[in-house]
């Protein structure tokens, strides 16, 4: 008759040091929420510049209310890539550069021709507002292909990078209403494509 | 063995006192993971893959334990010291540089989680009544020889933490058998300049050699 053990093997105590025990298991949930609040901690901090820029944009631009939404929603966007990989951070890094481009130009035509060498206009419309918007996007949008990466799988680093390049011209661009911002969209599809087609054909 | 020269043991990954081969044998073995998987599983972990997650917590988490389990003497304490480790570790796994080696990288976390561990015990005054509860139920059976190898092994922490980043990458490189940026004569360098450094810290804060 074989020998039989009492003990079932539930009841053999785990040396805590493994990792199947139930203080590993323990460790194991707080480690887990600790490296995602680290990552949420990091993503609103790389992030932030966004808002340094909006609030460059609301003191500049004729109609700060207009920035707003497009300042939450780049802020956002930014944070969300930056939690999610080290590819999306840099496609934020470089959406967040690309945009700063017809962002500074839309804020610099609405000032040179709102307040111009003939004085200040009583209105904040400018007509060089669109055009600089476009023109902004259109270099954002080269700007997006040359820095993005070469790989097949690359799909989502072009679409959050224009699309936060996008967010963060508009903070300028919007000023000028639905023209500018669409001008932007324009601009920037124009710039990324040509990059766009010729790395997925190569790829 | 961490610095043989300076005659300083630290306790291996499972909290035992082995010779330096065969605790280099054993950490080239042990745990789930090869450490040159470790390496790209915490690289990947550090991107943000998070499906990684488990596997370097259970490739980390033995060694991690050992080594608080051993430095502080006791399950319950290490337990306490070995959570916060992996904390700061994950805490910080997204600056992790994945051309350096992870394990290393970890332990020196992990020591540093263990060290700030008995000072706050010895702040506590608790370690004046430890040795008969603990001591009685220490893996070396003898309480003296107990007592002096965690002493020992205080005091190679605290002087591993007079040390600069570098000397100390330098050291748990070498007690760990771990590859590192350099090698031949620029690593044997750094080792013997961190060994004099080390031996230094020790003789300034205990007067040993």
């Amino acid at each position: 008759m074989a020998s039989t053990d009492p003990r079932s093997p539930s009841d053999v105590p785990i040396d805590p040091a493994d990792p199947r025990s139930p203080l590993a298991h323990e460790a194991e949930r707080r480690a887990r929420r600790v490296y995602e609040l680290a990552r949420i901690r990091r993503a609103v901090l790389a992030a932030s510049p966004i808002l340094a820029l909006a609030t460059v944009a609301a003191l500049v631009s004729p109609s700060p209310t207009r920035v707003v939404p497009f300042a939450l929603l780049s802020f956002g966007a930014a944070a969300l890539m930056v939690w999610q990989s080290r590819s999306m951070s840099r496609a934020a890094l470089v959406g967040m550069l690309a945009g700063t481009v017809p962002l500074a130009l839309s804020l610099a035509a609405n000032q040179w021709h709102a307040c111009g060498p003939h004085g200040c206009a009583s209105h904040g419309f400018s007509s060089f507002c669109a055009p600089a918007c476009a023109v902004g996007g259109l270099v954002a949008g080269l700007g997006v292909g040359l820095a993005s990466p070469r790989t097949r799988g690359a799909a989502p680093f072009w679409i959050g990078a224009s699309g936060l390049a996008w967010g963060v011209g508009a903070l300028g661009c919007a000023c000028v209403g639905a023209v500018g911002v669409v001008g932007l969209a324009v601009g920037l599809l124009a710039g990324v494509m040509p990059a766009w087609s010729v790395r997925t054909a190569r790829a | 063995m961490l610095v043989p020269s300076v005659g300083v043991t630290l306790p291996d990954p499972v909290g035992r006192l082995r010779p330096a081969g065969v605790l280099e044998r054993e950490v080239m073995t042990e745990g789930s993971l090869p450490r040159a998987e470790i390496d790209v599983w915490m690289a990947r972990l550090a991107a943000g893959e998070r499906e990684t997650f488990t596997r370097v917590f259970e490739a980390l988490w033995p060694r991690v334990f050992g080594l608080c389990r051993a430095t502080l003497g006791n399950d319950a304490d290490a337990a306490d010291a070995a959570q916060q480790a992996m904390m700061k570790l994950m805490e910080r796994a997204a600056d992790y540089d994945p051309n350096r080696p992870a394990l290393p990288w970890a332990l020196a976390i992990a020591a540093w989680e263990c060290r700030s561990a008995l000072r706050r015990r010895t702040r506590s005054r608790e370690v004046a009544s430890e040795p008969e509860s603990d001591l009685s139920t220490s893996q070396a059976g003898d309480p003296e020889s107990e007592l002096v190898r965690r002493d020992l092994v205080r005091r190679a922490l605290d002087a591993m933490n007079e040390l600069s980043d570098g000397d100390r990458a330098t050291l748990a490189a070498t007690f760990f058998d771990e590859p590192t940026e350099v090698a031949g004569a620029t690593l044997r360098k750094r080792r013997e300049r961190a060994i004099d450094r080390l031996r230094a810290a020790m003789r300034r804060l205990y007067g040993l050699d």
